[in-house]
């Protein structure tokens, strides 16, 4: 694929035809877009808005997390040569007001939850309403012609303190990065890749690109939560992420902390002296457990953002995860260098790609030029100017040296510290070391203004005392060359830093405090992930205000926590903490010493076990299956006649289906199973009792080698259950459950428990009622061997299906009407 | 006894984005969830509320309180042994709602 413009890479998209494209799931089903129906939706999009009066050169903002109409949109704007003005979701209102000034969107396209007032100053629509607003539009290509060369993308860097300056990147940029990319590295079709970091960045947004021209799958969280990520890493076996560093260090002090937890350090860190010297595959089955938690599958991040420290990197690699680093700008559309899958260091963020031109400049500045390096900012002819040399070099403002074609970064040029005596200090390599020091909990160096000069003062973070952090210090500077001593120290005053949204520190802010004598600061964001006070943080979070001053004393109702906000908290200690207090015990007198003590007795709350995924595999099932055919087939004729009346009901059935018996007996499922036809046996799971799979072990290997067992939960919390039967139908796999939950001792019908009403009214798949009469006592419920050789007839049932606006008891009730009619 | 409540559709909006799945699983019973549209839930929300008013007690989770619709839309809620006559309305981004028990 060459560089022409968006339409020859919508024009690609669709020959990748049925392969998944997109996917998100809002709540219990996913939504899967093939390549094809994402292709059509480019198009009915780019028609829409060309119906609204958008046109060549005219700009479309959108502010929304991630999701496939995200990418809809901004395939869709480019199909008609308009310009799509990205604005990052956790922006305040003041800011998007700001850039809706500056760029003069014909439309904004928000995420519901988000600025609900900016209906007023500007046509605004729901981007989850995309669809109904798209759906009579044409699904061809639009007969518009478009220029690569014409700008396609605005992004803002830098937030509202300092000035936001709007890159302005063609089509052409964009492309040509993405083809710079995939020269470097082998995107394969059978990637799967979960997006965590916003589209409204570049690093995200050219890297779906990427892997969208080469027919993998990526995958959408509609919130990105710690406990949401760890799930979807499982469910959706994901191969691929791109991550920043923080996300790398954090993930990783989670498996360490999940494996002391469970006495397994020992056999860890055995494991990590040896990883080293094994081949890949070897070092993903030494840490088989891990990997299981994180899937199974994932084999490969890229990260970039910030440098990786090279202990976290080196981790990664020991487990059998690949750890690429690249390097870039929002100006350079992002990618500069990036490590290739082969040839891949853990120092370097690696080469430049194949059309970008790199020098260094005689401060240390690494330039850059190329076909993805950006034209200008929006409107800022003086900002633009400031950015190249007289010869048209993009300045970085990073410093590096270049060897032997690959890059190494020493620190950002206007943080650098100037000594009195000339000497450069990069506040990079001193923080390095100061991060290996458990007492500083983060450190920022910064320059401090001298008569003649700079010198080194270190701003950081620490619930330890004045006297240990002195020590610290000291033990920091005797790793450092002298020139690099830290001379003064000072405490940052509120909480964790400032943090960009990819969550580098502000160091711009934290200079302008340190510079300033004013030693009261705002902190603008809230890191959740720092290691502050995570309770707090928290309730902030459910407030909706980030710098609420919250004292031990204070009780919830004082700080403006009402019964509807009680509940958010709690659902958020879940996610966020993980651990689950009882509603009942969260009253507005609650006060907050009381709740941390409440945490600290709180129960874990519960993570999916992650479901075995093995009796899935092809391998597995041809054994299985074969196995089944064979022996199971033969000792069910020996103890049971089986007369099947109905089957030519199952014709025309559309797969996948749910099929649903009466339980009366321990045997039933295998007789039910041969009730049903060998096409559709041969992807057909069962749902079997959650505590009998875990009481009998054996047993549950039986059932999941033949009959592709899964764990259902019989008590009331099955939701999980239910996500997974979603899934693997999804796959295409049908299921066979027994609504009642339990068998019948007296062989009538029980009451359906009211999943399998939900289910088939949010899977819309069709529902199949199967009976067994006379089998009641072939094998009561504890007896070993089947008692009795007993003639068993077996009524298969009309498939029927329910629409999206039945009610879920209704449905259920329906069923059981159905069944007990059989 | 009566209990009336109000609730801002925007404001819930937020709460149901920022505690997800988990708020929900919380706030509503599998059968309640059917219809997930923001200001049907917060009239939902604002049912439940007014049903605590009437009753008097509070639950020890939301979802003891279960709001049906009968077959002609009519909304009735139920908390432990007692049943409550419900009336929803959705107007100018609030859900406002008013309940009263039911007495033989």
């Amino acid at each position: 694929m060459n560089c022409g413009d968006f339409a020859d890479y919508v024009a690609n998209l669709g020959t990748f035809k049925s392969r998944l494209a997109l996917s998100i799931r809002p709540f219990i089903k996913t939504e899967r877009l093939t390549y094809k129906e994402l292709q059509e939706r480019v198009y009915q999009t780019a028609h829409f808005l060309a119906s609204k009066g958008v046109g060549s050169g005219d700009r479309i903002m959108i502010i929304a997390t991630n999701s496939p109409e995200w990418m809809e949109l901004f395939l869709g704007t480019q199909l008609i040569g308009a310009i799509l003005v990205t604005v990052d979701a956790a922006s305040s209102l003041a800011t998007v007001l700001r850039f809706i000034e500056e760029t003069q969107p014909k439309l904004v396209f928000r995420s519901r939850h988000l600025h609900p007032d900016l209906g007023h100053q500007v046509t605004t629509y729901a981007v989850d309403g995309l669809r109904a607003l798209i759906d009579q539009y044409p699904r061809t290509a639009p007969d518009i012609a478009i220029n690569g060369e014409s700008p396609g993308l605005i992004v803002f860097t830098s937030g509202t303190t300092a000035d936001p300056k709007g890159v302005v990147l063609t089509q052409n940029n964009l492309l040509a990065n993405i083809s710079g990319i995939r020269r470097t590295i082998d995107i394969s079709a059978d990637w799967r890749l979960l997006s965590v970091l916003p589209l409204s960045h570049m690093y995200e947004l050219t890297g779906s690109l990427a892997v969208l021209s080469d027919g993998a799958s990526i995958y959408y969280l509609s919130r990105v939560t710690p406990l949401a990520i760890a799930t979807a890493l499982r469910e959706y076996r994901i191969t691929t992420l791109l991550a920043i560093p923080q996300l790398l260090v954090l993930l990783l002090e989670r498996i360490e902390h999940t494996v002391a937890e469970e006495h397994k350090a020992w056999l860890f860190n055995a494991a990590s002296k040896i990883a080293g010297f094994m081949p890949f595959p070897m070092r993903r089955l030494l840490y088989g457990g891990v990997h299981s938690r994180l899937g199974g599958h994932l084999t490969l991040i890229v990260t970039g953002g910030a440098p990786i420290p090279i202990e976290v990197a080196s981790a990664w690699e020991n487990m059998g995860v690949r750890i690429v680093q690249g390097y870039g700008l929002t100006e350079t559309s992002p990618i500069l260098t990036v490590n290739g899958l082969k040839k891949r260091m853990l120092n370097s963020p690696g080469r430049p790609l194949f059309n970008v031109q790199l020098r260094i400049a005689d401060n240390g500045e690494i330039q850059a030029k190329g076909p993805s390096v950006f034209g200008g900012y929006w409107h800022n002819p003086e900002a633009t100017e400031a950015a190249f040399t007289a010869d048209g070099w993009f300045k970085t403002g990073d410093v590096g040296r270049l060897k032997d074609g690959w890059l190494y970064i020493q620190g950002r040029l206007k943080f650098a510290i100037v000594l009195s005596s000339g000497l450069k200090v990069f506040p990079e390599d001193v923080e390095l070391v100061a991060s290996k020091n458990s007492v500083l909990d983060a450190v920022c160096v910064v320059g401090e203004p001298q008569a003649d000069g700079e010198s080194v003062l270190a701003v950081v973070t620490s619930n330890k005392s004045d006297e240990e952090v002195d020590k610290a210090i000291a033990e920091v500077n005797a790793h450092l060359e002298s020139f690099q001593h830290i001379a003064k120290w000072r405490r940052w005053p509120n909480g964790d830093f400032p943090r960009t949204r990819l969550l580098k520190v502000d160091r711009r802010r934290v200079q302008e405090w340190a510079n300033s004598s004013v030693s009261e600061v705002k902190t603008k964001t809230s890191s959740i992930v720092g290691k502050r006070d995570p309770l707090l943080d928290v309730i902030r979070l459910s407030l909706g205000k980030p710098n609420a001053e919250i004292g031990e004393a204070d009780r919830l109702s004082d700080i403006g926590l009402d019964s509807l906000r009680r509940l958010t908290l709690i659902a958020l200690t879940e996610e966020y903490l993980g651990i689950s207090v009882a509603e009942q015990n969260v009253t507005p007198t609650t006060t907050i010493s009381d709740l941390r003590k409440l945490l600290c007795e709180g129960s874990r709350t519960e993570v999916s076990r992650p479901l075995p995924t093995w009796p899935f595999k092809p391998w597995v099932r041809l054994v299985g299956n074969g196995l089944r055919e064979t022996i199971i087939r033969a000792l069910l004729r020996i103890w049971v006649k089986m007369d099947v009346e109905g089957q030519d009901n199952l014709q025309d059935l559309e797969l996948p289906a749910i099929f649903i018996f009466n339980h009366t007996d321990d045997f039933d499922g295998p007789v039910i199973y041969q009730a049903i036809p060998h096409p559709i046996r041969k992807k057909l799971a069962v749902a079997a009792a959650d505590d009998v799979l875990h009481k009998h072990r054996i047993l549950a290997l039986v059932i999941r080698l033949f009959y592709a067992g899964f764990n259902l939960s019989r008590s009331e919390p099955y939701m999980p259950s239910l996500e997974y039967i979603s899934q693997i139908m999804d796959d295409g796999w049908s299921v066979v459950l027994s609504p009642e939950g339990s068998i019948s001792t007296n062989g009538e019908l029980q009451p359906f428990k009211s999943g399998v009403g939900l289910l088939a009214v949010e899977l819309g798949v069709p529902v199949v009622p199967i009976k067994t009469i006379g089998l009641c006592g072939t094998l009561p419920l504890h007896a070993k061997w089947p008692k009795s050789h007993s003639h068993v007839k077996v009524r298969v049932g009309q498939p029927i299906k329910f629409g999206n606006d039945g009610s879920y008891d209704e449905v259920t009730e329906k069923l059981h009407q159905r069944m007990l009619m059989l | 006894m009566i209990g009336v409540d109000l609730v801002n559709i925007s404001e819930f909006e937020q709460q149901i984005h920022l505690g997800g799945k988990a708020f929900l699983k919380k706030a509503f019973a599998t059968s309640e969830l059917q219809d997930q549209r923001v200001h049907h839930l917060a009239g939902l929300w604002a049912a439940k509320e007014a049903v605590i008013k009437a009753a008097g007690a509070a639950p020890q989770k939301m979802t003891e309180i279960i709001i049906v619709f009968d077959s002609s839309g009519r909304p009735h809620g139920k908390f432990g042994p007692e049943e409550f006559e419900i009336s929803i309305a959705h107007h100018g981004g609030y859900a406002i709602s008013v309940a009263c028990i039911v007495k033989e």
